[in-house]
């Protein structure tokens, strides 16, 4: 298992990506130490609120993309086992189809674990030097949600992993492209005929008050989303196991 | 001592002396920046939190440069790895699920405890008088649980290089009772630029910061002992580090509930009551320890 794990962590650039992730980690270390936040008064320390316009940009692009980066992962870790014909190279190894499949499992999952860690830890930097403001409210606001954007990723990778592993890279990459396809023009419809005064009424301070006011719901999210994402990643791992039991052909690629 | 005790001994002070140097540093710098580690409040100041985090991960840092001078490698699983596989074959699973209860059990009797020397501290009104969803009281414990599991990479930090390497190295030089106490000293000093700073205690309380000191080498003795026996029952770092990380985010529902302006006397120095408040734990970890030597003792016997 632990050979299959390092496979995947060299088919995805993982040693580049490592030292990639902890040069911007250690950059952005230096920059808000060196660019402290403003307090609430900002017409004082108009430099500062400058700088936390400037840094946030950091943890909150960083949480957000975490989600989807697995998704990724998913698509570059099977397509090199078909471009190096891996899969039909696993029968000659001591290991069952069971255990290929949960190497692709376990180590999204723990793609999943470091990027949310490293998440926590973007947001822990952005707050070591900001100063009592809005934009810490809303870094504040955005930690509470780590665990529900990397309950996301899992979740859209217990969708894509039985596609991706059952039937290759191609056949599942047009299936995600025609939904991804679908969910854009339902979303452009929408922008057509929809309310779009929903819209203009979207207001970070609105939505702050609101994550202020509703702990509890926030919390509640908090707990059950990870469970019921994790569980599901397990069902979709039987799964994958199922309708790969009977597919010997496939595995030739 | 043996060849393979001295290299044994060799590798660990090389792997002490490269965590405690980055740790030490880190914290040592904070200290000699004079900015406040706690909060008005109490609660811990943003920079304080960010130190936190960075120095729970050294020892892991310390690890892996250890196993690379010393040519150790970082295998993930199996005899001398990183101890990082999984196993829950022949009812491991039931430590699992041990390292996510107990730091709820035990936190629940430290804070009982606490009600029981001081019933006057018990308040039901606290929360409504702090304008909070006394809701959030009841599912806190469950919080406190997920996020100790997803966010433990803190406690995996520590766990990997105090549970997954000094400790199997100080139990092979000097038999598990003695590494337990060895260990746990080791490890409460380690914390002590944090305790000096105001970590877990403060500044506020009789002998400061000696007391603290010692309080903290006692807290690490016995959280070693149930740290230890799971990483030792389970093979792996990961029971240890998600208990550590829910151990740190406190699950109990009885806090909410603990008016600190109704404790007076011994009960209301930090260090003290802290202590008191660990007792629990430190009895159930005797318990365990001693659980787990008879059953070795007498499968040694069997043998």
């Amino acid at each position: 298992m632990g050979g299959l794990l390092y496979k995947d962590f060299l088919a995805v650039k993982g040693k580049k990506m490592v030292i990639i992730i902890l040069a911007l980690t250690l950059v952005f270390l230096v920059l808000r130490l060196a660019l402290p936040g403003a307090d609430s008064d900002m017409t004082q320390q108009m430099g500062g609120a400058l700088y936390d316009f400037f840094l946030w940009t950091f943890p909150a692009c960083f949480v957000i993309y975490s989600a989807f980066i697995p998704s990724v992962f998913t698509k570059l870790l099977i397509a090199n086992d078909e471009k190096n014909k891996f899969r039909a190279f696993t029968k000659s190894l001591p290991f069952g189809r069971n255990t290929y499949i949960a190497s692709k499992y376990i180590f999204i999952a723990v793609a999943v674990y470091v990027l949310m860690s490293l998440s926590v830890i973007w947001c822990d930097i952005y707050n070591c030097n900001a100063g009592n403001n809005q934009i810490s409210d809303i870094i504040q606001a955005l930690m509470s949600f780590i665990i529900v954007f990397a309950s996301l990723s899992i979740v859209i990778a217990a969708f894509e992993l039985p596609f991706f592993i059952t039937l290759g890279s191609k056949k599942a990459q047009m299936i995600k492209t025609g939904i991804l396809e679908l969910l854009f023009l339902l979303l452009v419809a929408g922008l057509f005929f929809g309310n779009l005064k929903k819209i203009e009424n979207i207001d970070l301070v609105r939505f702050i008050e609101w994550y202020k006011t509703h702990q509890f719901t926030v919390n509640m999210w908090a707990v059950l989303f990870p469970v019921v994402s994790s569980v599901l990643y397990f069902l979709s791992y039987k799964l994958t196991c199922v309708l790969n039991k009977n597919r010997e052909a496939d595995y030739n690629d | 001592m043996t060849d393979t005790k001295k290299t044994d001994l060799k590798y660990l002070l090389i792997y002490l002396g490269i965590t405690f140097a980055i740790s030490w540093g880190m914290f040592f710098a904070f200290i000699l920046s004079g900015k406040s580690f706690l909060n008005e409040d109490g609660s811990l100041g943003n920079m304080a939190n960010l130190i936190c985090t960075l120095g729970m991960l050294c020892p892991a840092a310390g690890v892996i440069i250890t196993r690379h001078i010393t040519k150790e490698g970082c295998k993930l699983a199996g005899e001398g790895s990183l101890m990082l596989g999984i196993d829950l074959r022949n009812k491991k699973y039931i430590f699992y699920i041990l390292a996510v209860m107990l730091p709820w059990i035990y936190t629940e009797l430290g804070y009982l405890m606490t009600i029981i020397i001081k019933p006057s501290c018990f308040d039901m009104g606290l929360l409504q008088a702090a304008g909070e969803d006394s809701r959030t009281a009841y599912v806190f414990p469950l919080m406190a649980i997920v996020s100790g599991v997803f966010f433990s990479v803190g406690g995996l930090g520590e766990e990997l290089g105090w549970r997954g390497y000094m400790m199997p190295k100080l139990i092979k030089l000097c038999g598990l009772p003695k590494a337990i106490i060895i260990g746990g000293i080791i490890w409460g000093i380690w914390h002590w630029p944090l305790t000096y700073a105001g970590h877990n205690f403060g500044k506020d309380y009789r002998g400061y910061p000696f007391t603290g000191f010692a309080a903290m080498c006692f807290l690490c003795v016995f959280m070693g002992m149930l740290l230890t026996f799971v990483t030792v029952k389970t093979g792996s770092v990961w029971p240890a580090a998600v208990m550590h990380a829910v151990n740190n985010a406190s699950p109990s529902i009885l806090q909410f509930f603990i008016n600190r302006e109704n404790i007076n006397g011994i009960m209301s120095d930090s260090a003290f009551s802290f202590v008191i408040h660990f007792l629990p734990s430190a009895v159930l970890a005797v318990i365990f320890i001693i659980i787990w030597m008879i059953k070795d003792k007498k499968k040694s016997e069997d043998n």
